[in-house]
This record gives C-alpha cells, sequence and structure tokens, in this order.
C-alpha cells in the first residue's frame, strides 16, 4: 500500500489535541469515542442513522463556520476539532440546561436515576444549576404504549431513539412525534399499540427514564443490580446479554451489542421471559411417583430410583426398550451428557431434541452453513418456510437490515405473508408439501445481479402440519457451489443439542454412529449397534408398548408436539417415565421419578446458536431448592449404571467435548471464557474470526458515559494474522493484556486458537457432510373442498417461558383459524366466525377470520404449544393435513 | 421585465440592486405595499410615503425586516440609513429580510412587543432540536411574565444569555447558531434588541427590587 493510497482510506484527525487515523469517511462522534474521547450525546446511536437533533454534541471545528453536531459530521483529513474549549463548553451546559428545564428531576423515583445518561452527562458536562423559574410543562403520565412499554412524557428529551428504532430498526412505525414546539411528544397513534416484538429495545436506549419496562418498573436500583454477561437462550439466535439480579432473583436483561449476530437487540420475549425462572410451581426438589402422588425424597434416593428404573429396562428389554426426547433446553454440557449417558452407557439410540418440529439431523448437522453476517454481504437471502419473527425474531432484524438497508434482494418461500414479504423481490407460496415452483431458482440467480457473496437460504419449519420432507427437497434444489444455509429453528440450545450427538444415529461432533463407532467405543466403551428412532418414532414405539422408559429431558410432548393424539396415547402407554424438568407439566405429571433441574441464569456452560457459534453462559442467580445441572444428572446416573465417567466441574464436560468431539475440536473452557464473540465451529475453519476479550463487560462507565443505553459492547483483540484486525482493532486499541483466571496466556489470539487446538489435536472421526438428494415425495391433491393446514410456531405461544412470566402471559395468542377471504366468504365467514373444521385426526369447532395475509387454499391456525389449536388434526406420518370446514349455524 | 436585466439591475445602490416592495405596518399614517428603488432611506420611506406617524409622535423602534430581524430605533443615524442589504447587515447587525418593516411609536412597551414575537416563535418551532423546542419556549414564558408586571431585575441578562446559548454570539455578526435551522436565532432578534436598547428603561422598572 503507497502512501497516497492510504490517504484514501483514513483521515489524521486532531480532536482535542490528541492525533489519531480514523476510516475517511467515519462520523467524527465514532471516531473521537473509538480514540478514547467521549464527546457528550443523546440522539446518536451507533446501529441507527444519525439525525442530529439534541445538538448535545456540538463541536468546533478549525477553519469552519457554526458548530458541526459530532454525530454528523464525517471526518476529514487534516481536521482540527475542539470538543472541550470554552466555546464549545458554554453551548453544552446550554443545551444541558435547555434539556433540564422541562425535566422533571424526579431522580428520586425513576427507573433511570444512577445509570442515567442525562444525570451523568449534566454531572460531567453541565451547569450546577437551573436558572429556570417558570412552570414545567407537563402531561398526564405514565401513559401505556403497549402492555410493555409506559411513557412519562415528562421526562422525555425527544432525542427520537425510540421512534427511529421503531421505524428503522423493527419495521415497526408504531409510534412518532406528534405537536410541536415545546409540546412536542412521543405517542403512538389511536386505538394502536405500540405492539411491537422488539418494544423493550426502545427502554433500553431511551436515555433518560422516560420509556420504562412494565416488569422492571420500581423493581430495583442500578446500584443494587449485580450483572453476568450471557446469552439468551430463549430461541436458538443466541443474542448477547447482560443478566442482572437484586437479592438473588432476576430483574433484568440487557442487550449486549455481539456484532456478528444481535447488534445490541433482544426481542421481548426473551428480554422479559426471566421471571419464569423463579416462578411458584418450579419443582424444587426430587420427587418419587407414589401412586397418584408424589414424595419429596433426597436427591441419591431419586437418582438411585432412576438408575434402577433404567438398568431393570436395559436388563429386561433391551437398550432399545428406552428412549430420550428432549434435551434442546439445556447447555453442550448437558447434552453431551445426556448423549453419553443415552448412547455411550445405555446404548440406545432412540435419543432426539427436536419434537417433529425441526428439520431432520441428516441435513441440519451436514448442510453448507452460512455465518449470520453473511446475510449483510449475501448475493441473494431466500426464506425457506418460516415466519423468521414468530421464530427467530432477531433474525429477522438481520434480515430486514441486510434487505432494507443493504439492498440484498430477498426472495420469499413462506408459506404465509409475514412481515418482510413487502421487501421481496420474488415471492413464491407454493401449497404445503408442494415443491419449489421451477422458475424460483432462475429468479434468485436474476435478482443477484451480479452480487459475489453466496445465497443465504434460511430453513425454517413454519407449518407443523406438513412433514419436514418437502423442505428438505426445496433446500436440495438450492444447492450448489455458492448457497450457504441457515437454520431458523427456534428450539434454545437445539443446534447444540444435536451436535453433542441428542438426534438418533449420531453422536457428538457431527459425526454418523457408524463415522464416529470406532473412536467414541473406545472413549465411552461402547456406541448403540444401529440407528434408532427420532421423536415421532419413539411415540409411535411408546403408544405401541415398545418403550419401557421414557426420559424427559425438559420437554412436554402432551402439548408441544404437533401430533398430539400420538403423544397422548404414547404417554397413556409408557410403564415408566423419568422427569427431568424444573416444572410439572402435562407429560411429566405423573412421572415416576422427578429430577429437578437448573435453568438459565442458574447455570454456566456453553450454547450454540444457529450458525454454529459457541458461547459461554454464565451463572447469576444460585438455583431455586436444590436443583441440580442437567450435565451433573447424567453423570451421577451413568455412575450408578457402571460408566467411569470422571467429570467434575462444566469446565471439564467443556473439556471433553472438544477433545471428542470432531465439530467441537479445540473449543475448550478456557478459549469459550476468552473469545469475546463466541467461536464458531468448526474452529479449525474459522480461527480468524476468534477475538480474545480485553476487558470484561461493564455496564456503567466510569467516564460518564452510561453505556447501558448506549451499545454495551465487550472490549476485544482481534488475532494478529487475522484479515480483519486491521479495520477492527482500531489505532488506538490497547497492548492486549491477560484477562481472568491464568489458564490461558491472553497475549497473542492466535497462538491461543493453535494451542487449543493442538491440544486436542488427534485424528478425530469424518464429520457429516449432506447430500442433497433429488427425490421429491409428490404430496397428494388437495380436494377442491378442503384447505390445506399450515400449523405455524407463534412467539407468544402457551410454552413455559411466556406462561409463567406475568407481563408476557397476557400477549399469549389465541387459537384463530386465519381464512383467505374468498374461502372464508365460501364457508359463510363474512369477518369473523365460528366454523367446524374436521381433518384425518378430528374436528373442532374455531372462531374463523377473514385474513389476507393468507393465500387461497390454505388455512393458517397457529400452533401455540398447549395441547390446543390445530395439535389434535395434525398426524406426523401423513406429508399434509387437509381440513373440511363446514359453517357452524 | 420590460427594462431588461441589466437595465433593472442599474437601479439602486452597491450590491442592492433594483427596486423592492417593502410592507410598512404599524404606527403610521398610510401604511401599505411601496416599491421603491432601493438605496432610500427608513426616513424617506417611513415619513414620505408612509406619511410620518400617528398623531406625529416619535418613533421609539422598528423592525427593519420581518419578525426575525433585530429592531432599529428611531434615532437619526438608524433612520438615514439607507436601505442597502449589506449596508444595515454589516452596521447595525439587522437585515432587510423580508421587507416587512413594522413601527412602534412612543407609547408602545418593547417588552411587550418582544413577547408577542417570542410567542409567534415559540409556537412556530417545530421541536426537533432542543435548543429551538426548549429555548423559545422559555423565552417566551420569561418575557409575558416580564410583560405583566412580573419581571426580576436579572431577567433581561437571562434572556440575553439563553439567546446567546442558541445564538453564540448573538450580537456580533455573522452570528452562528446552536439549532439545525435559523428559526431559533430569529427567536433571539427581539431579546438581543431588548438588551441593546432598552436595558436601561426595563431595568429602571426595578429600582429598588431586590434580585
Amino acid at each position: 500500500v503507497t502512501a497516497t493510497e492510504s490517504k484514501k482510506t483514513t483521515a489524521t484527525v486532531t480532536v482535542d489535541g490528541v492525533t489519531f487515523e480514523a476510516p475517511a469517511g467515519e462520523l467524527l462522534i465514532k471516531a473521537a469515542q473509538e480514540n478514547g474521547i467521549y464527546i457528550p450525546r443523546f440522539c446518536w446511536h451507533e446501529r441507527m442513522e444519525p439525525v442530529g437533533m439534541c445538538r448535545m454534541c456540538l463541536v468546533q471545528v478549525e477553519g469552519g463556520r457554526g458548530f458541526p453536531p459530532a454525530c454528523t459530521t464525517p471526518v476529514t483529513d487534516g481536521m482540527v476539532v475542539y470538543t472541550q474549549n470554552d466555546t464549545v463548553k458554554k453551548i453544552q451546559d446550554g443545551v444541558l440546561e435547555f434539556l433540564l428545564i422541562n425535566h422533571p428531576l424526579d431522580c428520586p423515583v425513576c427507573d433511570r436515576g444512577g445509570e442515567c445518561p442525562l444525570q451523568d452527562q449534566t454531572l460531567s458536562f453541565g451547569p450546577g444549576e437551573s436558572r429556570f423559574v417558570e412552570e414545567k410543562r407537563h402531561f398526564a403520565k405514565p401513559i401505556p404504549l403497549s402492555d410493555l412499554v409506559l411513557l412519562d412524557r415528562e421526562r422525555c428529551i425527544q432525542c427520537a431513539r425510540c421512534t427511529r428504532f421503531a421505524e428503522e430498526i423493527a419495521g415497526d412505525p408504531l409510534i412518532d412525534f406528534v405537536d410541536r414546539g415545546d409540546r412536542t411528544q412521543v405517542l403512538n397513534f389511536d386505538e394502536q399499540p405500540f405492539d411491537s416484538y422488539f418494544s423493550g429495545n426502545t427502554v433500553q436506549i431511551c436515555p433518560v427514564g422516560a420509556l420504562t419496562a412494565s416488569q422492571y418498573r420500581f423493581r430495583a436500583r442500578p446500584w443494587d443490580l449485580t450483572t453476568a454477561e450471557t446469552s439468551c437462550t430463549t430461541c436458538s439466535m443466541h443474542c448477547r446479554g447482560a443478566v442482572q439480579a437484586s437479592s438473588n432473583r432476576l430483574v433484568r436483561l440487557l442487550g449486549v451489542d455481539l456484532d456478528p449476530v444481535n447488534h445490541g437487540w433482544l426481542c421481548d420475549k426473551g428480554r422479559f421471559g426471566i421471571e419464569w425462572v423463579h416462578a411458584d410451581d418450579r419443582v424444587r426438589e426430587p420427587q418419587l411417583g407414589a401412586g397418584d402422588e408424589w414424595k419429596q425424597v433426597s436427591w441419591p434416593e431419586a437418582l438411585d430410583a432412576a438408575a434402577e428404573k433404567l438398568r431393570a429396562a436395559k436388563d429386561s428389554r433391551g437398550a432399545n426398550s428406552i428412549a430420550m426426547l428432549g434435551g434442546a433446553r439445556g447447555t453442550n454440557e448437558d447434552a453431551f451428557a445426556w448423549a453419553m449417558l443415552a448412547k455411550g452407557v445405555l446404548r440406545t439410540d432412540n435419543v432426539d431434541a427436536q419434537l417433529a418440529d425441526g428439520l431432520p439431523a441428516e441435513f441440519l448437522l451436514g448442510m453448507p452453513r452460512a455465518e449470520i453476517s453473511d446475510l449483510d454481504t449475501a448475493g441473494a437471502i431466500v426464506l425457506l418456510g418460516c415466519d423468521l419473527e414468530e421464530e427467530v425474531p432477531v433474525l429477522a432484524l438481520r434480515v430486514r437490515r441486510a434487505v432494507v438497508q443493504l439492498g440484498v434482494p430477498l426472495v420469499d418461500c413462506a408459506p404465509l405473508e409475514h412481515k418482510l414479504s413487502p421487501h421481496a423481490r420474488v415471492v413464491a407460496r407454493p401449497l404445503p408439501g408442494e415443491g419449489l415452483p421451477a422458475h424460483v431458482v432462475g429468479e434468485i440467480n436474476d435478482v443477484r445481479e451480479g452480487r459475489d457473496g453466496p445465497v443465504v437460504v434460511i430453513v425454517g419449519r413454519g407449518n407443523l402440519a406438513a412433514s419436514a420432507d418437502a423442505t428438505v427437497a426445496a433446500a436440495a434444489r438450492l444447492a450448489g457451489p455458492n448457497t450457504r444455509f441457515l437454520s431458523a429453528l427456534r428450539r434454545s440450545n437445539v443446534h447444540g443439542a444435536l451436535d453433542a450427538g441428542l438426534a438418533p444415529g449420531f453422536l457428538p461432533g457431527r459425526v454418523t454412529l457408524e463415522a464416529g463407532r470406532e473412536a467414541f467405543t473406545s472413549a465411552w466403551g461402547g456406541v448403540p449397534k444401529e440407528r434408532g428412532l427420532d421423536a415421532a418414532g419413539i411415540l409411535r414405539a411408546a403408544a405401541n408398548g415398545d418403550i419401557e422408559v421414557l426420559i424427559l429431558v425438559g420437554c412436554d410432548p402432551a402439548t408441544d408436539f404437533p401430533d398430539a393424539t400420538l403423544a397422548r396415547a404414547a404417554l397413556d402407554k409408557v410403564p415408566t417415565i423419568i422427569a427431568v424438568d424444573a416444572f410439572t407439566n402435562t407429560s411429566t405429571k405423573n412421572a415416576d421419578v422427578f429430577l429437578p433441574v437448573t435453568l438459565w441464569g442458574e447455570t454456566s456452560g456453553t450454547v450454540t446458536n444457529i450458525e454454529g457459534r459457541v458461547q459461554r453462559l454464565n451463572r447469576k442467580v444460585a438455583p431455586e431448592g436444590t436443583a441440580m445441572d442437567d450435565w451433573r444428572i447424567a453423570v451421577e446416573l451413568a455412575a450408578r449404571l457402571g460408566a467411569n465417567a470422571d467429570l467434575v466441574t462444566v469446565d471439564e464436560v467443556t473439556d471433553a467435548l472438544a477433545a471428542s468431539g470432531s465439530a467441537h475440536a479445540g473449543v475448550t473452557a478456557a478459549l469459550t471464557r476468552h473469545a469475546r464473540d463466541g467461536v464458531v465451529l468448526p474452529l479449525a475453519d474459522h480461527r480468524d474470526e476468534v477475538v480474545l476479550r480485553t476487558r470484561e463487560l461493564t455496564i456503567t462507565a466510569g467516564d460518564g458515559s452510561g453505556t447501558s443505553w448506549d451499545p454495551i459492547k465487550v472490549e476485544g483483540q482481534v488475532p494478529a494474522d487475522s484479515t480483519n484486525a486491521v479495520s477492527q482493532s482500531g489505532a488506538g486499541a490497547e497492548p492486549l493484556k491477560p484477562v481472568g483466571s491464568s489458564d490461558i496466556d491472553a497475549s497473542d489470539a492466535a497462538a491461543i486458537v493453535a494451542q487449543s487446538l493442538a491440544a486436542t489435536e488427534q485424528p478425530m472421526p469424518a464429520r457429516h457432510v449432506w447430500s442433497p438428494g433429488s427425490a421429491t415425495a409428490d404430496p397428494p391433491a388437495r380436494d377442491a373442498y378442503a384447505l390445506r393446514l399450515v400449523a405455524s410456531p407463534v412467539l407468544y405461544d402457551g410454552g413455559r417461558t411466556v406462561r409463567s412470566t406475568p407481563v408476557l402471559a397476557r400477549l399469549r395468542a389465541g387459537a384463530t383459524l386465519h381464512l383467505n377471504p374468498v374461502d372464508a366468504t365460501r364457508v359463510g365467514v363474512d369477518q369473523i366466525g365460528e366454523v367446524k373444521i374436521t381433518s384425518a385426526r378430528g374436528s373442532q369447532v374455531v372462531e374463523a377470520v377473514a385474513d389476507t395475509r393468507v393465500p387461497a387454499g390454505v388455512a393458517r391456525y397457529d400452533f401455540t404449544a398447549d395441547g390446543a389449536g390445530p395439535a389434535s388434526l395434525i398426524d406426523v406420518t401423513a406429508p399434509v393435513t387437509d381440513l373440511r370446514i363446514e359453517s357452524v349455524r | 421585465m420590460k427594462m431588461g436585466g441589466a437595465e433593472y439591475a442599474k437601479l439602486g445602490v452597491n450590491r442592492s440592486t433594483g427596486t423592492r416592495i417593502f410592507s410598512v405596518s404599524g404606527h403610521v399614517n398610510k401604511p401599505g405595499n411601496y416599491e421603491v428603488e432601493l438605496g432610500m432611506t427608513f426616513r424617506d420611506l417611513l415619513f414620505g410615503l408612509a406619511g410620518g406617524v400617528r398623531e406625529n409622535r416619535a418613533i421609539k423602534f422598528f423592525i427593519p425586516g420581518g419578525a426575525s430581524s433585530q429592531w432599529l430605533v428611531g434615532i437619526d443615524e438608524h433612520l438615514d440609513a439607507p436601505l442597502d442589504m449589506d449596508f444595515v447587515q454589516q452596521t447595525f447587525w439587522v437585515m432587510l429580510g423580508s421587507g416587512a418593516i413594522m413601527v412602534f411609536d412612543e407609547t408602545v412597551d418593547p417588552v411587550r412587543v418582544a413577547w408577542r414575537l417570542a410567542k409567534f416563535f415559540a409556537h412556530e418551532s417545530c421541536g426537533k432540536c432542543t435548543p429551538c423546542r426548549e429555548g423559545t419556549g422559555w423565552i417566551e414564558k420569561v418575557l409575558y411574565r416580564m410583560s405583566h408586571g412580573l419581571g426580576r431585575p436579572d431577567d433581561l441578562d437571562l434572556l440575553f444569555d439563553v439567546g446567546d446559548n442558541i445564538s453564540p454570539g448573538v450580537t456580533n455578526a455573522p452570528f452562528t447558531q446552536t439549532t439545525i435551522c435559523p428559526l431559533g436565532p430569529s427567536a433571539v432578534s427581539p431579546v438581543a434588541s431588548l438588551h441593546k436598547y432598552f436595558k436601561d428603561e426595563i431595568q429602571a422598572q426595578y429600582a429598588g427590587v431586590v434580585a
């Protein structure tokens, strides 16, 4: 790079006498911040377009006239800027005084008090006293913008962060400014609450206490809170977060800005879905079934009883009479320990972390993967069979950003119209069960228009009333050298569980039973003889009386399996149920042994998200009762069944997985502790992306920059040999320092990665690779009087998180059948009315509404995971579910 | 149009060429719209064409170019100044602006006029940027108090400093602004004018009042 070329890409800037290099065109406020100079601000947010409204960041530029805002001024070469001279100080004083004249100064009772940017910046940059003696402006307050967010218009400083977030980021422009002058206020529209799945973010980024969360309001003071960095596991996106507790109760989750994943955002289900951990009806002690009642017992008694049931079943009817369902709720360590117990000790392969709501493990574990950040540079994004906002909401934000802001073409092949649909360049809505229309492949190539990036296909399961075969067939049609797949399966840590072997036919590390047989036989002493059953197969076998013991690991097939009839038949028939859960539910209320487990917030370990990124969870509160970590229960059971499973700490389990799983090679506990952004599997292919943290997360900084409202970031350093090293580290980056425990020398990221890989480098079984088949089963023809059922998962379903979190329980979706207006008219429904629906499995009377977003020929009936709704209509063995609809008079 | 551009440009003075229509209102005998050649003096316009002040009173002050402009007063230096945009700006820091001239005679309370103007600007503020949204409202409230007999001795200095926070260096052209658009600085013009011409008169009301 010659001197002239480098001039084009960077600018030499002097701010308050400090000279540094910054990327040319970067905003002054950001360039200064990256180099340690904090220019005060309220309206500017790094993840949103600047507006220059609050005027707090006005600076003086040598040779320029006036006072430009640093948030709208790009740096230019040779720029000399003053942010602290007398002239600028006078302006800062003035702006802060203006902001405070009508501010109520009710800090002692304000949620923001103690972590308030207005407080902090007044202290750092503002005048000591107000000269305002007039009456302040008054508004009725607080007013609810929605069930989750309340607005105090007197505290509002009109920075437009919330309104910009709603429009730009969330795509829910439901709040905006009304009136003018000093009556300017933020409001929702008449009769239209701020019902956005992302509304909680506005509370986090509000620079004052104007927006408060109905859940957190008056619950704690910031200085009482203790914080742990963790990831949200409500869905499989694993947004980074900072979980905060007061008096051993989780009270708040804040989004942390992890550039590859969530950009600081959280969805409301994740943000507020923390209270269920402390729900009154949690099971806090082990129980043994005794007739219709339970008897509280000690852990040794419960574990002995469980082990005895398992041993007896294996001895009397063989390993295949034991089955395990679930495991997607826990950590990778939990999943690995369960896989070891089931496959290595019990030797059953009847194990499935999915409940017929996902995609075949053969596809998921072997597909060519995209990373979430590939969306930004993709040639095109194809949505295959899923409404992202209902399933992986923050992924919908990332897709929205890529499509709306970065211009990536969107191809929408979801079964129903959804919020991203208006942005799609190509739309195809084949009937459930039918293949991808032939023209789509050609059109994808057309809309790419020479964009270099890969086609990223987001594959989900948007319809639980149709088998996954059509989706996998469509994926096969799109497969090619320049196609990458991203799963949109929602279930918590389902990808980590599958990776760790909780799928029939697989062993930990994305290897098949056959490929890993030798290695795992030597590690575990043996593996199952042949491929076992998936969830549907297990339940069918149970209903036939072929399953003696069913282990339910944090799952409730009776309400959460698409085919409720089959699930109930199986649960009625199976002689012994061992429940590993935190709550009783329809499936576990008659369990013979109940082993209470820790939940998110109470446990540490690692989890793996949709792109294969392994991140560390941290424990924040002590577990309720004597609840035990899953992995420890599995290890205890294994020991009782004669295995030599010498795993004492969760880190040892992480390291055991790193040592034995092909995909996990090198992903040691030490590395996951130090890798700021986590580690993408397999590490050897993604070593350049490892960023070592150089400082632990802090929520409030000492320099007046309260960070809970600005993007919360953890400082880090990328490997010296990485292609990203120069752009990411910045000129002002500190030299690397060892952090945390001294188990790893954090002075050179590249060396650490090499060291981690070397520690586990031994011949590993080959990872499974998916081979796209060409066969597509033709679905049965739909007769003219039937509608094809689309049972899509919804965000606020009847699952435990929503039910046991009071603020979310109110939002729970009801059971309503949505029909295209033409189809609705045919069955006598004008706008809304009752109809009788009949499938091959059964019939119901349900409320139907006419909905233009539903294509003709299909019926939308949301899957609410509570046993009601479409679950009693679906037969999982059928490729599709057709409904007869009759009017009820 | 009939004269052609070059011919038309020969009218006027300096860079202020051609003619302009001034809309004279207030306490003059013949308010109305007058098209005059630029370069004419205020005196000729106000006392000649507009017929002088009602009942032959003196001009106390006048707004030379719309509500956004700072004011001039009834002294010879101001009245004999030419209608020359550059001249008035460079000499008195006022503008001919929209050409809307308002004349106020000696019976008028300048504080009350300033309040009425401030109320206009506070209402006009769009509310987007802080200094204008909050500042125009603050100025209006203080001037309301002052014009309704509830003023305080340091109100004028307070107003002047609030104005300076909206429009730093407001009395020293070229002024600057902390706002996005010039509406905020416009609202400061009446305040700056009060401070410049009527400080003693206003302060006299508070003689004996303890701050």
